[in-house]
C-alpha cells in the first residue's frame, strides 16, 4: 500500500492577515448560541517576555454542551466551535464564545471545559498547540490530559476569571514560565 | 468523524524543528515548554467544516481594471492524506507576494509597486478528487530587511484544513530550479533533502491554460492515515 510523508510545514510569516483573517472570525457564537457568553482574552510573548505581534492565533472547542460541530450531529448549530484572529501590537488577542461544556473523553470519560489553541507566526518553523482549561478545579482534578501533565507547570494552562463572563490566559513561548505546549 | 485515525506527532528531519540556525528569528520563537506528543482525544480528531465561497475566490489575477502584472500561472493543488487519498471539502488558502515582489499589506514598506489588479490571496475547497486550483502570478523575490542579503526566492503561502484540526498544515511552496532556493533559510530549515523537495511546484503543461497560463501541479499531504491499513 502506499504511504505518504506528510508536507513539511514553513512558517506563516508577517503577511497572512489578508490572506486568512475575515472581520468576524474571532466571534465563535451565533446569536442564538446557548450558554454562558465569554470574552476569552490572552496575550502571546516570546522568550524574552515581549509581546508577539501579528500571530495566527486558532481556537478551537466544544460547544456549551461538551459537543464538537462536524463530530457530534447534535451539535449546536450557532456555535462555530472554531475561530481565528491575529495578535495586536502588544502581542494580545480575544475571541467572543461560549463557555464550553465537558467534551466527550476516550472511552466513558469527559473532559474538563476546556479550548484547544493553535499558535502560528514569524520564527515558528510548526504550529504550537496547547490547551487552556476553565477554572473549574473538581473538573480539573478528573481530567485525563490535565492529569498527566507536569504539577508545577499544569495550572499555567488553567485561565483565570477576570470580571464577569471574561477569561484571561497567557501563552509564553520561554523564560521562566514557559506555557506547556504540545509538539505539532 | 476521525475516531480511528491516526495522527503521528512530526519529527525533526522531515519537518523543520522549532530552533534552527538557519532561521535566526525561531531563537527567541522556538518553545520552551514542550511536552511529549500531543493528546489524541475527541477534541484533536475533530475539526472545523468548510462552505463553498465563490469561485472568483480563487483567481488572483481578475483586477477591475485587467489583468495582473507578471507571469500567469494555474496551481492545480490536490490534498491527499498519508495513505494517498484524497480529501474532499479540504479549505486550502494561499497568499503571495506579487510579480515585484511586494506584499499587499502595512508590514512591507519595500519601496515596490504594487499592482492594482493583483489580490493577494485565494481560497477553495477540495472537490472529490481532492483538488483546488488557482489562477496566479509567479511571485517575486524580495529581500528580508536587516538580514544581510538573504532574498526569499518566490514563494506561495499555503494553508489547508483537513480531517481534523491534528492535520491542520501552514506551509509554503517554491518554484523548482530557482538560484535563490537553495540559499532560504526558511527552506534550508527542513533538514532532509528529500523533504525539501516536496515544497517544489511540478511543472505539467496540462494543468495550464492554452495561450494564457503556465500549469504546475501540488500535492499536499495532511498528516492523518487510517488507523487499519487499507487494503492494496
Amino acid at each position: 500500500m502506499t504511504r505518504l510523508t506528510p508536507t513539511p510545514s514553513q512558517t506563516l510569516g508577517p503577511f497572512f492577515a489578508h490572506g486568512l483573517l475575515r472581520p468576524n472570525d474571532g466571534n465563535l457564537a451565533g446569536p442564538d448560541a446557548m450558554g454562558e457568553r465569554i470574552v476569552l482574552r490572552g496575550i502571546l510573548r516570546d522568550h524574552e517576555g515581549a509581546g508577539v505581534r501579528d500571530a495566527l492565533i486558532e481556537l478551537w472547542q466544544a460547544d456549551a454542551k461538551g459537543r464538537y460541530p462536524g463530530r457530534d450531529a447534535d451539535a449546536d448549530p450557532a456555535v462555530n466551535g472554531f475561530g481565528r484572529t491575529m495578535t495586536g501590537a502588544d502581542g494580545s488577542f480575544e475571541f467572543a464564545t461560549v463557555m464550553p461544556g465537558a467534551a466527550a473523553g476516550t472511552g466513558n470519560k469527559r473532559q474538563a471545559p476546556h479550548f484547544l489553541i493553535g499558535v502560528f507566526a514569524a520564527g515558528l518553523s510548526r504550529r504550537v498547540t496547547t490547551r487552556i482549561y476553565a477554572p473549574d478545579a473538581g473538573a480539573l482534578a478528573d481530567d485525563e490530559v490535565f492529569g498527566e501533565l507536569p504539577p508545577a507547570t499544569r495550572e499555567r494552562i488553567v485561565a483565570k476569571a477576570s470580571g464577569a463572563g471574561r477569561l484571561e490566559f497567557e501563552i509564553n513561548l520561554g523564560g521562566a514560565r514557559a506555557t506547556p505546549a504540545f509538539s505539532d | 468523524m476521525a475516531d480511528n485515525r491516526i495522527y503521528e506527532p512530526f519529527q525533526d528531519g522531515p519537518q523543520p524543528p522549532y530552533l534552527t540556525k538557519h532561521y535566526g528569528r525561531t531563537a527567541r520563537m522556538a518553545p520552551e515548554g514542550l511536552l511529549a506528543a500531543s493528546p489524541r482525544t475527541p477534541t484533536e480528531l475533530a475539526g472545523p467544516k468548510w462552505q463553498n465561497g465563490p469561485d472568483a475566490e480563487k483567481s488572483l489575477v481578475h483586477g477591475a481594471k485587467g489583468l495582473a502584472l507578471g507571469q500567469l500561472i494555474r496551481v492545480v493543488v490536490r490534498v491527499l492524506d498519508e495513505d494517498a487519498r484524497p480529501q474532499r471539502g479540504a479549505l486550502v488558502e494561499i497568499w503571495q507576494a506579487n510579480a515585484a515582489g511586494k506584499y499587499q499589506h502595512p508590514v512591507d514598506q519595500r519601496d515596490a509597486p504594487l499592482d492594482e489588479n493583483f489580490r493577494s490571496w485565494g481560497r477553495g475547497l477540495t472537490d472529490d478528487q481532492g483538488e483546488v486550483d488557482f489562477l496566479t502570478i509567479r511571485p517575486g523575490a524580495y529581500p528580508v530587511p536587516s538580514s544581510g542579503g538573504w532574498w526569499r526566492p518566490p514563494h506561495i503561502h499555503i494553508s489547508a484544513y483537513g480531517d481534523s484540526i491534528s492535520s491542520r498544515l501552514v506551509s509554503q511552496i517554491y518554484f523548482p530550479g530557482d538560484p535563490l532556493n537553495p540559499l532560504d533559510g526558511i527552506l534550508q530549515s527542513i533538514p532532509d533533502v528529500q523533504a525539501r523537495e516536496r515544497l517544489m511546484l511540478k511543472h505539467d503543461p496540462s494543468a495550464g491554460i492554452a495561450e494564457l497560463a503556465l500549469g504546475y501541479r501540488f500535492d499536499l499531504v495532511l498528516r492523518g492515515r487510517a488507523a487499519t491499513p487499507l487494503e492494496g
